[in-house]
Parts: C-alpha cells; structure tokens; sequence
C-alpha cells in the first residue's frame, strides 16, 4: 500500500465560482487562491489544487491543461509533545496579556492561479476549484490528520 | 566577515573541521549545545515563526525570514565557540549551505558530507544524525531521513525565479513554499523499493499510525537534524541575494523592525543587514599563500 493509500483523503470541491462580468473577459492582471485558518498542528501535507477539473487526485497530470493550479505545501508541527491541553490554541484576549499568540494560531497561505485560472476561464462563464491533500511528513505524535485543513478559501483577481 | 560556503565545495580539512565542530556542540548537553539550541525550534520551546499568522490578522505579518536568520545566527555563534573548545581555528568555521537545486543535488540528491554515516576516519558522522534528549518532551531517539526522489527537488532556475520577484510578500511566500516542500522531501519515510511504507522490520505498513517519518518532516523535531541548518543557510542565502537586488529592509515596516525576535534578544532591523552581523555567501574559500 502507497503512502497516498494509506492517507486516502477526501478532496474538497468548492461550489462553482462566478465572477462578474469583466472578469469572464480575463481582464485580470493576477488571481490568487487566499486560504484562511490553514491547520498546521499534526501532518505536514500539499494541497494540491485543480480548477474545472473535478474528479482530480493524487494521480491526475500536474498540467495547466489538467487545470493545474499549482501545490500550498504545510509545514505541520508534527503533533502534539506537552501535557493536556498543551496544543490548545488560545487566542490570549485577556487585557494586558502581552505575550505572542499560540505558535499554532492557524495561518494563512496563498497561491497565484493567474494562467490557470486564464486557461479554464477562456470560453466559459464559471469555474471549480478541486483541492487535493497529500500528506508529506509527521511524527510519532500524529495521531489524526487535520480535520479541515482550512477554514475557508477565497479567489481574489487584481486588475 | 565571516564567509558560509556551499558544503560540497569544502575540502578534506574543511570538512574535518566543521565535522569536528559540530561534534564538539553536539556533546554539550548544557545550554551551549546542540540539544539546546535545536530545541528552541519546535520542542520543548516552540519559538519559531513559520507560515503567516498573529492575533485576530489572518494575513498576518511575515517573520519567517528574519526569525530564522537570528536562529541561525545565535547556531553559529555556539558553533565558533565550539570550534574554539576544540582548538580549532575559527575564522573559517561558518555555517555551511547545501544548494538543494544543483544539477548535482537534483542527480545524487543529499551530499555525502550529510549522507554518509560515517566520517573519513571511521568515527559516526555529526553531519548524519543527533541523538535528541529531551525528557521532558519525551523524546530520546536519533534523528532519521528517508529522503524522496531527487528529480523532486526544485528546479534549478528557482533561485532566479525567486530573485525576480520583485515584491517581498510574493518572494517570501514561494520561498517559504520551497522550505516547507524541502522539509518534507528531506525527511521522507522509511520505506521498500517500490516507495510503500515499512516498519522497523520491513514489514508493509497498513496502519497510519506506523509510518515512521524522517525528522526534518515536522516542525518539532526538525532542527534536530543536522542538515536542518544547511537547508536554512540555503534559504537565508536566497533571502540575501534577493535584498541585494531589493534593499534590506524592504518587506519591513518600522513597526515590523521594532519587532522582538524570542529568544534571541535582537529585533527585525538588528538581522536585516547580514554586513552588521558580519557575515555573507560563498560559494568556496581556500586559502591560496
């Protein structure tokens, strides 16, 4: 059994994105993919991302003709070392804590899309992301991979 | 000025040298030596800034760069005194850098200098392995990698891609993306000829659970592993050929600057300028008369 085998995962598909008009016209300078709360706490793992292609895995050709955005990778922490509760993030919102946020506060990510997104774009309207994890890397100390490995994921084009 | 040189251009007693050095630090158990130091990466003190994040900002500020910088700075501080211990002399003792997106390194994938198990006298290779003591994390174990394929390896136009990036935010993200793909390539996972996980005795791995991973593959136990601070001389060599082209302190508000960098007791603006720190990138040095 591969490594992928092992830690089969769901993909996530995103519902079908629509932009407004000018952007059907590719009129956009440079599109990111911006990931927000991007769990770093246990596996270090790829994510993998695809547009218009929804049955996309570990196994489909990483090709801008695949819709081949390009990979997040994550560089996790490897689980968890300390006593109870050790690896619970707290946000600290006491007054006058000073001290720096939990190391493991979930972190942001961001991948340029811009020919990819330009590729699938060219003679439709909308368009999917396909988001595919591979785990990477881990420790003893792993004892589940993330839940959500993000909390959501937005597309932002610049003119 | 201190010069960090590609490790695969060092020559027999230069490798001897930094060999020795590390063997010195590596027996320290007190808070000059190698355990101690590694240990203020992940355990038991997790102070290193990876990915983007801080209260209430997802987008965050990115002290990646200069974190990692103070880090290694404050390594190679202890090495030099190491190497100093050891009657050795110093003004050639650096960190050196592994440039993992060689045409040789994408062909033979780790140096030998870090790969081979043992030195050229037949004694156990610093560079190869550390023996992590950390009790009350509960770890005491060698450090170990598997690493993957090297035609995996980043290409070799990545520095210049990088370099081309003509906003921080941008440069720091790819490069950042390279260190994470590194971590996990380096580290790897034990496993047979046709790439499928095996325990200790060969045996197929059918459990998540029994996959045994290298140690560079997570944050906590990284900097245990030797070549850790040759992955991230390479990574701060790229950082400083960028800000050639960019200025030192570009990417870095004064509000950013006046930022304390735990535990070293220097803040951004004092790691921005590695002349102020006294050192910079070779490729080799050898003395000539």
């Amino acid at each position: 059994m591969s490594l992928a085998d092992l830690f089969k995962l769901p993909s996530h598909v995103s519902k079908r994105c629509r932009f407004n008009t000018h952007v059907f016209e590719n009129e956009f300078a440079r599109a990111d993919l911006h990931f927000f709360g991007v769990d770093h706490a246990t596996y270090s793992y790829n994510l993998h991302v695809f547009l218009n292609n929804e049955d996309a895995d570990l196994n489909s050709d990483r090709t801008i003709e695949n819709g081949y955005a390009g990979v997040v990778p994550v560089f996790g922490h490897g689980g968890c070392y300390g006593g109870s509760g050790h690896c619970c993030v707290k946000h600290m919102s006491r007054a006058g804590d000073r001290r720096r946020d939990h190391p493991l506060v979930k972190a942001f990510k961001r991948l340029t899309i811009t020919e990819t997104l330009r590729h699938v774009l060219s003679g439709k309207k909308t368009f999917k992301v396909t988001i595919v994890p591979e785990i990477t890397g881990g420790s003893s100390r792993c004892d589940a991979v993330p839940a959500k490995y993000f909390d959501r994921v937005t597309v932002v084009t610049y003119d | 000025m201190r010069l960090r040189k590609n490790i695969r251009n060092f020559d027999t007693g230069q490798l001897s040298n930094i060999r020795k050095t590390y063997g010195r630090m590596q027996s320290l158990m007190d808070n000059r030596g190698f355990n101690h130091i590694a240990g203020l990466h992940g355990i038991p003190n997790f102070h290193c800034w990876h990915h983007q994040a801080v209260r209430d900002v997802d987008q965050g500020v990115r002290l990646f760069l200069p974190w990692h910088r103070a880090y290694l700075y404050t390594f190679e501080q202890f090495l030099i005194d190491a190497a100093e211990d050891e009657g050795l002399a110093t003004d050639e003792i650096a960190l050196p850098w592994w440039d993992w997106r060689s045409t040789t390194s994408r062909t033979e994938g780790i140096p030998k200098e870090f790969g081979d198990q043992n030195d050229q006298d037949g004694n156990p290779n610093p560079l190869f392995s550390f023996t992590i003591n950390q009790p009350q994390s509960g770890v005491a174990e060698p450090t170990e990698r598997w690493p993957m394929n090297p035609a995996g390896l980043p290409p070799e136009n990545t520095v210049e891609a990088l370099r081309a990036k003509g906003d921080f935010d941008d440069f720091n993200d790819d490069l950042e993306s390279f260190h994470d793909t590194l971590h996990g390539w380096i580290g790897g996972y034990l496993r047979d000829n046709q790439d499928r996980p095996i325990d200790r005795n060969g045996n197929l791995v059918t459990r998540r659970e029994d996959v045994v991973f290298g140690h560079m593959g997570a944050v906590a136990v990284s900097a245990f592993d030797p070549i850790f601070w040759s992955h991230h001389a390479m990574i701060d060599r790229i950082w400083r050929l960028w800000q050639i082209d960019n200025g030192v302190e570009t990417g870095f508000t004064p509000s950013l600057q006046s930022r304390v960098l735990e535990p070293f007791g220097m803040t951004v603006a004092d790691v921005l300028d590695v002349a102020r720190l006294d050192y910079d990138y070779a490729g080799a040095e050898n003395e000539v008369m």
